[in-house]
């Protein structure tokens, strides 16, 4: 052990230790908590020898920052770039993937003023590249031209940009709007286009990632057309399948790097479950206090130490109470500090310069701090519940670990279901790859979004290809709609219009709504709601919460997308009462097993906010009813569905009531298992309980008890004589089109199926709690226990 | 994949969107375009238009209005002989290319096309017009090349808005057709900017057919607005009717006639040698100082004077005080300090103070903008250093 280094504040460090140190105190003061561990020992580092084409002056850089060799995965690439092989690079954090871009690019630049295009998901990050490359420029005098190129560039220094730069540093929308539709404009730097450079590529998934490709589709058309084929090297941090979101992105192999030369110090992992306050109800000591305790610890050994939480209210809690314990003299500088998305710019620059200077100790974030900004490296990471995704949690965990020093990362789980399942199977999380990132390029309204983009910039050509559909039926289509017309063998644009600025990468349903307090007369933007989300909590006669204050909506413009709100004093919140109408239009796949059937298909979805109710705080009790009227939300897509046979059914149930609360439980803990097995973010995936042919669907009452309902809102009696009765538990891709979350999550049925039926016979609640089947309020005397019914409900299914 | 499936999927989609934005997006693309019939073949429309095939899917009509006519009520003629103006350096009247094009939309970027171009050069006592329109796609290389002989080479263009619109959009054209932009560099006289410049205080707006109404007194009977010119076009190439062609040459024409007259009505207004348009004075004045020519201005401004507003009086007076005529200036200031304006007051301080030698005299003035102003920095920058100036000649009174 070192010696105790001098601290600031000789106080508050009371034990001066490393992290490892910590991580036995932990194990050895709170053995019951920590549900499982993992111990990854130290790296030393690889080396491989630079090549010998290296040119002088960036060797005398590298020399003159006390670099003499690459790492083994720098030469790795470097070697394939040199081959002309598009190549991704999944190393961790800190491992120096920078350098094995910029490399490459600035010997080009050098060499045969070879220009670069560099994209990242962030304008922040892009000014982060352009520092980094200044910086080289300066200290060897290599007079290569960086720039940023975003909605920020003025207009003026625009021109300067596009004739001037060698390495132009964007994003992927900037690229979409305002690069590709006026490429002639940089017509000389597509001439000279040798590298893209495409960093963080973990973050192009899903809708957004399929957007993407399309856009990186019409950038190497447009690339074509000037008579450039450019090398792609791609970035990733840890996903299980870089190379096939790689490959998936370019339309084309890319070769992975995935072995880092880079040093590591020693890193422990503790998963870690708060205590059991009340067993009845399944509830334990809150991630929260478990989180302040641990960073506490963390910060009085003198470790430098990170938190991040999943909503930025909580970001502020703990940051708050960390700033009571160690800031509390205002003389002194700060020692901790939040980071998340809302604040300005300067402020989180600010703050990442103290990190990397080592003059704060602890900065509490969101995941803000996820992507590759620079900030040092730290010795604790918390994670104050678990992140959504396996991959978001290396990714965060990976903020903790330095070349020559251990490292301790600590995952606190919540009551969510997903965090007790992670910290109670602990095999699962340390075993499993991270989650597949997935994107559909060929997703046809993202795919005819960016048809119509490339129709634009450039005419098609028959026997032209762009994705994986039929284009010239595709381009039939627009032709119809008097968007291209066809002359010949050519397809051109026609339309007066700019399809570009139509289209958003970010989602498909565009359209976010905005909060407008207008609490004594005034006029004041307070918050945004996606899309998705207003129906359910912008309604008129909404309680509309943010950070826990209370505010009601008065009116909602749904044209408009803007919701009226002012601040009130009600004693309760409101939850919205929304019926989701399933109906089965084409069965791709089914399989029979000896209790039920599960299928694969499209549906027609329908999702109506009927009303709302009004509940009290704390009592929960059911205080009034409101009506809503709002255009129903229809959608198309694809989903995956389970049903039991009639006779099964029948014989497992004493009552369909109590097949309908286990259908119910089992579509709840269902939902969380699967969106943790496929990639996703839980709201990428749906959930809804109905019989398929759209005559009821089953909601769950405040009391956790389910009930039947026609579409218009009407009780529906499942015991009726002569009636059907064949449940159906949906689990449907939330995206119009759908995005491919189905056919993968299909060949996952039985894992999905039994690793839920797992969850719920594990919970260690009576009758079912908010970490197996949903919070449950009766008494199990009504009508059965809940969670009984959906375990006999999941082993029909498994 | 039949083709039934994929137009299936598609109508699905649309129709299962319905009332969602991306429903109303596709909704929103377009009406169906129905059955095409076969275009016109090119030498019926030749023949329409009084034009000749130069290309193929090229008509170039070719036209010579005589110099000694009128266009609304300035004689062309005008161009040949330009007095000096601030926005037109050395040129050769021979050497004016007036260019104006039509196009499938104003949305510009890569997806914008330019039907029909309209070029005209001086030509003895004729203006020639050329105007070059596609019958197709086609045609636009073959098109670009004979804009680039006949308007290209030794030339100094004249446009109005082309800076923003006419020609990036050309440079675009030349660029996706493989070839070099011909008008790169050339001398270009947006015409705009020197008629916001004059008139912006002046009118409601600046747009051409504002610039006809009010200072060339030509008025367009039966146009075809500007808005219309893309929907023509595109149906005529689905096989409209060719009723609608001439009214879109003639647009055209009138739009690069216009474009000749507007010079020396423009030079008429700046140079103060008549017109039916008064500019604004000040502003017009100023673009001669900025041209180096402070002698013109004051001439402008003085002819003026009885028009004159607050900031042209203290563009008049600047000149004077610029030409050290104090006398001249002072009696401006003097006038408008009375009628209050804080930027006369502020001069005569000035004046006073560092001209005049008349401390007590600026000390009165620089009291009175403290009042206009209160806390103003300068102004209690200025009493405070009045009033230290006033105490020392005290003393060494």
């Amino acid at each position: 052990m070192q010696a105790p280094a001098l601290r600031r504040r000789e106080p508050l460090v009371e034990r001066p230790s490393d992290a490892a140190a910590l991580a036995d105190e932990l194990r050895r003061r709170h053995a019951k908590r920590i549900t499982g561990e993992l111990l990854l020992p130290a790296q030393p580092a690889r080396h491989a020898p630079f090549p010998p084409v290296l040119d002088a002056r960036l060797k005398s850089v590298l020399e003159r920052r006390g670099i003499h060799a690459f790492y083994s995965h720098q030469r790795q690439v470097w070697d394939l770039v040199a081959a002309g092989r598009h190549t991704v690079v999944a190393t961790p954090t800190a491992s120096g993937k920078t350098l094995c871009y910029n490399l490459p690019v600035l010997q080009a630049a050098l060499g045969s003023r070879a220009k670069a295009l560099y994209l990242f998901p962030t304008k922040a990050l892009a000014q982060d590249q352009v520092a980094e490359i200044l910086e080289f420029n300066r200290i060897g005098e290599l007079g290569v031209r960086a720039c940023t190129f975003d909605g920020d560039t003025p207009g003026d220094a625009r021109r300067a940009v596009r004739t001037h730069g060698d390495v132009v540093v964007s994003n992927p929308d900037m690229l979409h709007q305002g690069i590709l539709p006026h490429h002639t404009k940089w017509a000389q730097f597509f001439e000279s286009l040798a590298f893209v450079v495409i960093d963080e590529i973990h973050t192009y998934r899903g809708v957004f990632g399929s957007h993407v490709a399309n856009v990186i589709r019409r950038l190497r058309r447009v690339c074509r057309f000037y008579g450039s084929d450019p090398v792609f090297v791609l970035c990733s941090a840890t996903i299980a399948n870089p190379g096939e979101l790689a490959s998936a992105l370019l339309g084309e192999d890319a070769a992975v790097v995935s072995e880092s030369g880079a040093p590591q110090g020693e890193k422990h992992l503790l998963l870690w479950n708060p205590p059991v306050i009340d067993p009845d109800l399944g509830l334990r000591a809150s991630a929260r206090s478990q989180s302040m305790r641990i960073a506490r610890t963390a910060l009085k050994r003198g470790l430098k130490t990170i938190v991040f939480a999943n909503t930025r209210l909580m970001v502020e809690v703990l940051t708050k109470y960390l700033k009571d314990v160690f800031d509390s003299d205002p003389r002194e500088p700060a020692r901790v500090a939040a980071y998340r998305g809302g604040y300005l710019p300067g402020e989180r620059r600010g703050t990442e310069r103290s990190l990397r200077e080592g003059s704060l100790d602890c900065v509490v974030a969101t995941n803000a701090l996820e992507l590759g900004v620079d900030i040092g490296a730290l010795d604790v990471c918390i994670l104050n519940g678990y992140p959504g995704t396996i991959a978001g949690t290396w990714q965060r965990l990976g903020r903790a670990g330095r070349r020559d020093r251990p490292a301790l990362g600590v995952l606190v789980a919540s009551s969510e279901p997903l965090d007790q399942y992670i910290v109670r199977n602990p095999e699962f999380f340390l075993g499993a790859s991270p989650e597949h990132a997935r994107i559909d390029p060929d997703q046809l309204l993202i795919l005819m979004d960016h048809v119509r983009c490339a129709a634009f910039e450039l005419p098609f050509v028959a026997g032209e290809r762009f994705g994986g559909e039929n284009l010239e039926e595709m381009l039939a289509y627009l032709a119809d709609q008097g968007i291209v017309h066809r002359e010949g063998s050519r397809w051109h644009w026609i339309a007066d219009s700019y399809p570009a600025a139509t289209v958003s990468l970010r989602s498909v349903a565009e359209g976010n709504f905005v909060v407008i307090d207008t609490t004594g007369g005034a006029k004041e933007v307070i918050a945004e709601v996606d899309y998705g989300a207003a129906p359910m909590t912008l309604h008129e006669g909404a309680i509309h919460l943010i950070q826990a204050r209370p505010y009601q909506v008065e009116k909602l413009d749904w044209v408009g997308r803007k919701a009226f709100v002012t601040r009130t004093r009600a004693d309760y919140y409101t939850e919205a009462i929304d019926y989701t109408k399933l109906k089965i239009l084409d069965e791709f796949e089914r399989e029979r097993g000896p209790g039920g059937a599960c299928a694969r298909g499209e549906v027609h979805l329908v999702r109506r906010v009927a009303g709302y109710k009004k509940i009290r705080y704390y009592s929960h009790e059911n205080v009034g009813y409101g009506e809503v009227r709002l255009p129903d939300q229809e959608m198309h897509t694809s989903a995956l569905w389970w049903q039991v046979s009639p006779e099964r059914l029948a014989r497992a149930f004493a009552s369909r009531w109590e097949a309908l609360d286990g259908f119910l439980g089992a579509a709840h803990a269902l939902h969380q298992i699967a969106a943790l097995l496929t990639m996703c973010e839980r709201a990428d995936l749906g959930r809804a309980v109905g019989d398929g042919n759209a005559t009821w669907s089953g909601v769950v009452g405040a009391d956790g008890r389910g009930s039947a309902r026609s579409f218009e809102g009407e009780p529906v009696d499942l015991d009726r004589p002569g009636g059907e009765f064949v449940p159906t538990v949906f689990l449907y891709d939330n995206t119009p089109g759908g995005i491919g979350l189905t056919a993968p999550l299909y060949a996952l049925r039985h894992e999905v199926a039994e690793r839920t039926r797992a969850l719920v016979a594990g919970c260690d609640c009576a009758n079912g709690c908010p970490a197996c089947v949903g919070p449950i309020l009766a008494s199990e005397a009504a009508r059965g226990s809940p969670k009984r019914a959906a375990l006999g409900v999941l082993r029909l299914l498994a | 994949m039949t083709e039934n499936t994929l137009q299936h999927r598609l109508a699905l989609l649309s129709h299962s969107l319905a009332g969602t934005s991306i429903g109303q997006r596709l909704a929103c693309l377009g009406t169906s375009a129905g059955h095409l019939r076969r275009p016109a073949a090119d030498h019926e429309v030749a023949a329409r238009l009084g034009g000749r095939i130069a290309a193929d899917h090229v008509i170039v009509i070719e036209r010579e209005i005589p110099l000694a006519s009128h266009h609304g009520h300035v004689p062309l003629a005008g161009i040949t002989q330009l007095p000096e103006v601030p926005w037109l350096k050395r040129h050769d009247p021979r050497h004016f290319v007036f260019i104006d094009t039509e196009t499938t939309g104003l949305a510009g970027g890569t997806g914008t096309m330019a039907f029909l171009v309209g070029a005209a050069r001086i030509d003895g006592r004729h203006l020639r017009v050329r105007q070059y329109f596609l019958t197709a796609f086609a045609g636009e290389p073959a098109a670009l090349d004979h804009i680039e002989r006949w308007a290209g080479g030794e030339t100094h263009l004249v446009s109005y808005n082309g800076k923003r619109f006419d020609l990036p959009l050309l440079a675009a054209r030349y660029r996706l057709a493989g070839s070099r932009d011909p008008f790169a560099g050339l001398p270009h006289l947006d015409l705009l900017h020197p008629v916001r410049t004059a008139f912006r205080t002046r009118w409601p707006d600046c747009r051409l057919a504002t610039v006809e109404h009010r200072l060339l007194g030509f008025a367009r009977t039966n146009d075809l607005p500007g808005a219309a010119m893309p929907g023509a076009w595109l149906e005529f190439l689905r096989g409209g009717h060719l009723g609608i062609l001439p009214a879109i040459l003639e647009h055209n024409l009138h739009d690069v006639v216009s474009l000749a007259a507007l010079m020396p009505a423009l030079a008429a207004a700046y140079s103060g040698t008549g017109g039916i348009a008064e500019p604004d004075a000040a502003a017009v004045a100023r673009a001669w100082s900025r041209a180096g020519m402070p002698k013109r201005a004051l001439r402008r401004l003085n002819e003026a004077r009885e028009r004159l507003d607050e900031a042209g009086l203290l563009e008049l007076a600047r000149l004077h005080r610029r030409d050290a005529d104090w006398g001249a200036a002072v009696r401006i200031w003097d006038d408008l300090a009375h009628r209050g304006s804080i930027e006369a007051i502020e001069r005569l301080a000035i004046y006073h103070e560092h001209v005049a030698k008349d401390p007590s005299a600026a000390a009165v003035l620089a009291e009175r903008l403290g009042r206009r102003e209160p806390g103003a920095a300068p102004h209690l920058r200025r009493i405070e250093r009045l009033d230290r100036k006033l105490r020392q000649a005290r003393i060494s009174a």
